[in-house]
C-alpha cells in the first residue's frame, strides 16, 4: 500500500549534525516506553503486592528510582539533548561546536549514565536522594557529560550567523547551566573508599532536606520545565507556522520564571523542622511562579490565534497545544498545593504523586511526542508520518490515561488525607493507618490502568516512527498531504 | 541611553547571557540555604541525640538500599492527628547526624521517625519477612532475603571515619571499636558495656534468633528500634500545635 | 551587627533589587522602539528552511569561516 514519497534536500548551506540527533530521538522514544512500563510495572506492586518477587532486584523500593530516572533522564533527557542540539543549529544556522566526534560523546556518554544509574538501583546502589539517586562515580561521569554539553551548546551559539539568540536557546541555556550548579551541590559527597560505591552525602539533616528539595524542585524547573519551554518556543510556531504570539512576553516569562523558580524548594518542607520563615519564603515565591507560567502558557496558544483550524487537521499540532494546556493546568495546581493549610493536607500523599504526573505525562511527554513526531520525518528526509491516524489514536488513547491517573490520584490522595485526620465522635483518631491503605486499593488499579493506557500510546508511536523511517506513507495520510491540511514542506524537486 | 544599548548586548553576547543566568539562579540557594549554616536558630540543643552506633548505622544504609524511603517518612508534623498517632513532632536536632535525612515525601506506609520501641524485635522480623502475614491488609514488599544475607561489617570502620569527615562526631575510639560494638549489639552475649558507654541508650538483642551470623536483619531492626528513641520526650511538651 | 541582621538586611533588599529588575526587564521588552526588532527576532524558526546561497566549504569545520557573531 504504503510508499515512499519526496525526499527532500535539507541543510542547503550550513551542514547541520541531524546524525546526533535522529540517535536522540530514538533514544527517547526507546527509553519513554522504558519509562511507562516500568511506571506500570510499580504501579501495579502497589495494587497487587505479591508482585514483588522474592530476589531483591525487583522490589518497589528499588524500582521506583529506576521509573522516575527513566522518565525523567532517560525519556526527557534525551528528548531534551535532541531537541536543543536541532534547535541550536537551525537558530544560530551553525553547525554543531566540537563536529560530529564530540556530539557523538555526548549521545554514548549520556547512554552510559543512565545505564550506570539504572544498574545501581536495580543492584541497591543508590543515595537515596530523589531525583539524584545516582552514586558518586555516575555522579562524576555525568558531571563530565554534562560539560561537554555546555561546551557544545554554548559554542554553537558564539559561532551563530543570526545575530540574535533565539528566544527557545535561552531555555536550553538556563537549564543547561542550572542544571549543572544544582547537580554539583547536591551531589556533594565523601565515599567510603574509592573501589566502592558507598557514600555520605556532605549535608545532614535540615541543610540536607532544604539542599535536596532545593535540587528536588529545580529538576522540576529547569529540567522538567525551562528545558521543556525551550521545545515549547521553537516547535509550537514551527509547527503552527507562524511566529510566537508575543516575543516580548517570552523575555518577560523566561527571566521572571528564572527569577522566581529557584527559592520555590522549601515548599516540599511544610511543617516539618525546616525554620518557619524558610517554608514562608518558599511558598511566597511558589505562588508568585504562577504568574509567569500562566504568562508562557497564554504564549504559547495564542501563537494559534486565527489557525486553531489547525488543530483538527494536524494530530501532531494536537500534542503541542494540549501539552501547554496541561503546563497552564499543573502550573496552577503547584502553587494551590505549595500554600501551607493546602500541603498540610496534600503532602505525603498521592495528591502529590497526580500532580506531578499531569506535568509528567500531560506537558513533558505530550511535548516531547510532538517534538518527536515532528522531527522524524524531517530528519530520516520524509514527506510527513506514516499515518497521522495513529498519531491522532496515540493522543486520544494517552489523554484517557492521563485523566483517568489524575483523578484517581486526586480522589484516593484527597481522601487518605482526610482519613489520617478524621476523628471519631469520642474524640479519637477514626481509622488506623492500614484502613487508609485499604481505601487506596480501586484508585490503585484504575491509576494502573491509567499507565497501561499509556504505554499502549507509545507503543503505537514506535509502530508509527518505525514506518516512517522505513519511508512508508499511509493512504490517508498521502490524502491529507494532498489536500495541504498538514505543514509538510514541499517536495524538493 | 547607553543602558538600552547595553541590553542589547545581553541577548548578543552568549557569555553574558550565560552569567546572567547563572546570578540570577544563584541568588535563591544563597539567601536560603546559607542561613541555615550560620543561624545558630536552626537546630535547637537537644539532649541525648548522639551518633549511629555501628550497626544502627549498617542498618540505615540496608534502608537506604531497600528505598524505603520511597514509602516511609520520618518526619511527624505538629498536627494533632499526628501527634497522636506517632508521637512527638519532629525536631531538628533528631537528624543532625543524618548523612543523608530519611524525612521522605510519601506516606504509603506509616511514619517511622518514632517506631523504634513499638513493636517487639520479634514483631519486625516477622513483619520485614512477610508483611501480609502480620498485617494482612499491607502493601509492603517482603524483604526475605535479609534474614539470610550475612551483614558484611569488615568496613565498617571506614564507613565511621566517612562519616567523621563530614561532620559526625565519631571519636578514635569508637572507630577503633567499630566491629567489636557491631557485634555485640548484635549478640549481647559478647559483653555490651562498652558499646552503651559509646553509644547510651543502644538498643543490643539478638534481634533474628540467630546469634552465630551478624545479618542484615540485625542490622535493619537495629536501626528502626532506635528511631525516635533518643530523645526523651517525657521532659518536652507538646506544645504550639497546629489544628 | 549578628548574622541573623544581616539575613534579615539582605532578604528585605532581595525583595527590592528583584523588583527593580522585573520592571526594568519589561520596560526593556515592552519598549516601543524594541518592538520592530523583537517581532524580526520571532521569526527566526520560520526562516530556518529557506535555502540559503551556498558559500562553499561551510561544513562541520568550516569554522574559520562562520563569522563569530559574538564579536561583532
Ligand atoms: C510499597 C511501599 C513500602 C515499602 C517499599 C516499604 N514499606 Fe514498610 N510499610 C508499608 C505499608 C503500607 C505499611 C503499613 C502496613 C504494615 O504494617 O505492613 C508499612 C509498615 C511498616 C512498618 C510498621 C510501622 C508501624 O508503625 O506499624 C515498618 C517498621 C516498616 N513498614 C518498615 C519498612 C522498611 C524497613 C522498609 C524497607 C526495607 C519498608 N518498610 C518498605 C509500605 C512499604
Amino acid at each position: 500500500m504504503a510508499e515512499a514519497i519526496g525526499r527532500r534536500e535539507t541543510a542547503a548551506a550550513v551542514a547541520y549534525n541531524e546524525e546526533v540527533v535522529r540517535w536522540f530521538m530514538l533514544a527517547t522514544v526507546f527509553w519513554g516506553v522504558v519509562a511507562f512500563l516500568m511506571g506500570v510495572v510499580i504501579a501495579l506492586q502497589l495494587a497487587y503486592p505479591w508482585l514483588n518477587p522474592g530476589p531483591e532486584y525487583f522490589n518497589f523500593g528499588r524500582l521506583r528510582p529506576v521509573h522516575t530516572s527513566a522518565a525523567i533522564f532517560a525519556f526527557g533527557g534525551n528528548a531534551l539533548l535532541g531537541t536543543s542540539l536541532f534547535v541550536v543549529q537551525r537558530t544560530c544556522r551553525a553547525s554543531l561546536f566540537g563536529g560530529p566526534g564530540l556530539a557523538a560523546f555526548l549521545f554514548w556518554g549520556y547512554q552510559f549514565f543512565i545505564l550506570l544509574a539504572a544498574s545501581g538501583y536495580v543492584l541497591g546502589i543508590t543515595q537515596s536522594r530523589e531525583y539524584a539517586e545516582p552514586e558518586w562515580y555516575a555522579d562524576l561521569w555525568l558531571t563530565i557529560i554534562w560539560v561537554t554539553y555546555l561546551v557544545i551548546y554554548l559554542g554553537t551559539i558564539i559561532r551563530r550567523r543570526e545575530p540574535h539568540i533565539y528566544v527557545a536557546n535561552w531555555f536550553y541555556l538556563a537549564f543547561i547551566v542550572t542544571i549543572a550548579m544544582l547537580h554539583i551541590v547536591n551531589n556533594l559527597a565523601v565515599p567510603v573508599s574509592i573501589f566502592g560505591t558507598k557514600s555520605y552525602s556532605a549535608f545532614s539533616g535540615v541543610q540536607d532536606a532544604l539542599t535536596q528539595w532545593w535540587y528536588g524542585h529545580n529538576a522540576v524547573g529547569f529540567f522538567l520545565t525551562a528545558g521543556f519551554l525551550g521545545i515549547m518556543y521553537y516547535f509550537i510556531p514551527k509547527r503552527a507556522d507562524r511566529p510566537v504570539y508575543s516575543y516580548r512576553l517570552s523575555i518577560v516569562h523566561f527571566w521572571s520564571l528564572i527569577f522566581l523558580y529557584i527559592w520555590a524548594g522549601p515548599h516540599h518542607l511544610h511543617y516539618t523542622a525546616l525554620p518557619e520563615w524558610t517554608q514562608t519564603l518558599g511558598m511566597t515565591f511558589s505562588v508568585m511562579l504562577w504568574m509567569p507560567s500562566w504568562g508562557g502558557m497564554i504564549n504559547g496558544l495564542m501563537t494559534l490565534s486565527g489557525a486553531w483550524d489547525k488543530l483538527r487537521t494536524d494530530p501532531v499540532l494536537r500534542f503541542l497545544v494540549v501539552s501547554v494546556g496541561f503546563y497552564g493546568m499543573s502550573t496552577f495546581e503547584g502553587p494551590v498545593m505549595s500554600i501551607r493549610a493546602v500541603n498540610g493536607l496534600s503532602h505525603y500523599t498521592d495528591w502529590t504523586i497526580g500532580h506531578v504526573h499531569s506535568g509528567a505525562l500531560g506537558w513533558v511527554a505530550f511535548i516531547s511526542f510532538g517534538a518527536v513526531y515532528h522531527l522524524v520525518p524531517r530528519l530520516w528526509n520524509q514527506r510527513e508520518l506514516y499515518s497521522l491516524k495513529l498519531v491522532s489514536y496515540h493522543f486520544w488513547i494517552s489523554t484517557i490515561g492521563i485523566v483517568l491517573y489524575i483523578t484517581s490520584m486526586w480522589i484516593s490522595g484527597i481522601m487518605q488525607g482526610l482519613m489520617w485526620r478524621a476523628y471519631d465522635h469520642l474524640g479519637f483518631l477514626q481509622y488506623s493507618f492500614v484502613e487508609t491503605v485499604e481505601a487506596m486499593h480501586p484508585f490503585y488499579v484504575v491509576r494502573a490502568l491509567g499507565g497501561v493506557l499509556f504505554l499502549i500510546g507509545s507503543l503505537i508511536m514506535v509502530y508509527n516512527v518505525w514506518r516512517t523511517i522505513r519511508g512508508d506513507v499511509s493512504v490517508e495520510t498521502r490524502e491529507a498531504l494532498r489536500q495541504g491540511a498538514v505543514a509538510a514542506p514541499a517536495p524538493a524537486e | 541611553m547607553s543602558l538600552w544599548k547595553h541590553h542589547e548586548h545581553v541577548e548578543k553576547n552568549s557569555i553574558l547571557l550565560l552569567i546572567l543566568i547563572l546570578i540570577t539562579v544563584s541568588i535563591g540557594g544563597i539567601v536560603e540555604i546559607v542561613p541555615l549554616y550560620t543561624i545558630e536558630s536552626t537546630i535547637e540543643e537537644v539532649e541525648g541525640v548522639r551518633p549511629y552506633s555501628p550497626l544502627e548505622l549498617a542498618g540505615r544504609n540496608i534502608y537506604i538500599r531497600e528505598g524505603c524511603y520511597s514509602c516511609h517518612s520520618q518526619q511527624v508534623r505538629p498536627f494533632r492527628d499526628e501527634v497522636e498517632r506517632y508521637g512527638h513532632y519532629s525536631l531538628a536536632a533528631e537528624s543532625m547526624y543524618d548523612h543523608p535525612f530519611q524525612w521522605g515525601s510519601k506516606r504509603t506506609g506509616p511514619d517511622l521517625a518514632r517506631v523504634g520501641g513499638k513493636y517487639s524485635d520479634e514483631w519486625h522480623v516477622a513483619h520485614m519477612i512477610e508483611p501480609q502475614a502480620v498485617v494482612p491488609e499491607s502493601i509492603m514488599p517482603p524483604y526475605r532475603f535479609l534474614i539470610e544475607k550475612e551483614l558484611r561489617h569488615d568496613d565498617i570502620a571506614d564507613h565511621l571515619r566517612a562519616n567523621r569527615a563530614v561532620g559526625v562526631p565519631y571519636t578514635d575510639e569508637m572507630i577503633e571499636n567499630a566491629v567489636a560494638d557491631l557485634r555485640a549489639q548484635a549478640n549481647p552475649e559478647l559483653g555490651i558495656d562498652g558499646l552503651l558507654e559509646r553509644y547510651p541508650n543502644a538498643h543490643a538483642a539478638n534481634f533474628d534468633g540467630n546469634p552465630r551470623v551478624v545479618t542484615e536483619m540485625d542490622a535493619l531492626v537495629a536501626y528502626l528500634q532506635i528511631l525516635g528513641r533518643m530523645v526523651d520526650f517525657s521532659q518536652y511538651e507538646v506544645e504550639d500545635l497546629i489544628q | 551587627m549578628s548574622l541573623e541582621a544581616i539575613r534579615e538586611f539582605f532578604a528585605s533588599v532581595w525583595g527590592l533589587w528583584l523588583m527593580a529588575v522585573f520592571i526594568g526587564i519589561v520596560v526593556w521588552a515592552f519598549w516601543p522602539r524594541n518592538r520592530k526588532r523583537f517581532e524580526e527576532a520571532s521569526r527566526i524558526p520560520l526562516r530556518d528552511d529557506e535555502p540559503r546561497p551556498r558559500d562553499g566549504g561551510q561544513g562541520p569545520d568550516g569554522g574559520e569561516l562562520e563569522r563569530d557573531a559574538d564579536k561583532q
